[in-house]
């Protein structure tokens, strides 16, 4: 059973998220697009974080994509 | 401006050029792209760009060798499945062969980036595209769209209905209506 405490976080976290996207989806086309690379930036560092930490190696189509993005080959 | 839309502006300018060269006919832009502008930014690669070819051959495998040969030209480089083109990978995927698809380049929306029109296509036929899919990612878009209270339930039921997808909608529909889990 949850506690008042707990009941109280979720509720914040509920709430953030619930702002956070809205947020997201009242930007324009191209201000979304910005986000996109944002997320993809962020993604790809967690990928590269988790490989070199002796996780998981970075999927290949995330290669690709950093390839594309900055040895543009 | 910034630099992540510039590029895509000059990607659509690229499409163009593709148009203009008799290479392509009309296309629109698809998959996890179009959700983010229809919707909100999620995490994707590439850039998925339905269209049809101007000049089919008759081989019953289709060739987009005039894609390549235009990228090579343009000294973009590209695989069997992605073309680079100002830094984004772009997946061309022929459509002609599907009627839901040929529908979907057909009716696409025009979303202003700035101040170029560009083609997506509508959020019915996107979702209609991820049911036929029906790939887990593809299933989470839906459930995005339908949480997102913007869809048109006659017109994307009409088109399920036209596209024999009305079965396969109710009986994965549990997986994306909240209602139904």
């Amino acid at each position: 059973m949850k506690n008042d405490l707990q009941t109280e976080v979720i509720a914040d976290l509920k709430q953030r998220k619930k702002r956070s996207r809205e947020f997201l989806r009242s930007l324009s086309p191209s201000e979304k697009i910005t986000k996109l690379v944002e997320l993809q930036e962020k993604y790809y560092q967690m990928l590269k974080a988790r490989e070199e930490n002796g996780g998981r190696a970075i999927p290949e189509r995330w290669r690709k994509w950093h390839k594309a993005r900055y040895e543009n080959v | 401006m910034q630099d992540s839309t510039r590029n895509i502006k000059e990607i659509l300018g690229v499409l163009e050029e593709m148009k203009d060269a008799g290479i392509i006919e009309k296309y629109a832009i698809g998959g996890a792209f179009a959700a983010i502008l229809h919707y909100e930014p999620i995490s994707t690669i590439d850039l998925d760009i339905f269209f049809f070819l101007r000049e089919k051959n008759d081989s019953p495998i289709l060739s987009l060798n005039a894609i390549y040969d235009f990228a090579k030209q343009k000294g973009f480089s590209f695989d069997q499945e992605f073309v680079n083109i100002h830094g984004w990978l772009v997946q061309f995927v022929e459509a002609s062969h599907s009627p839901l698809w040929t529908e979907a380049i057909e009716n696409a929306d025009t979303i202003k980036i700035e101040d170029f029109g560009a083609k997506v296509i509508d959020k019915e036929h996107l979702v209609a595209m991820w049911l036929y899919a029906g790939r887990a990612k593809d299933y989470q878009k839906i459930a995005m769209f339908c949480e997102a209270g913007f869809l048109d339930e006659a017109k994307l039921f009409g088109i399920l209905q036209k596209h024999d997808l009305t079965e396969k909608w109710n009986m994965e529909k549990w997986r994306f209506l909240v209602d139904e889990k």
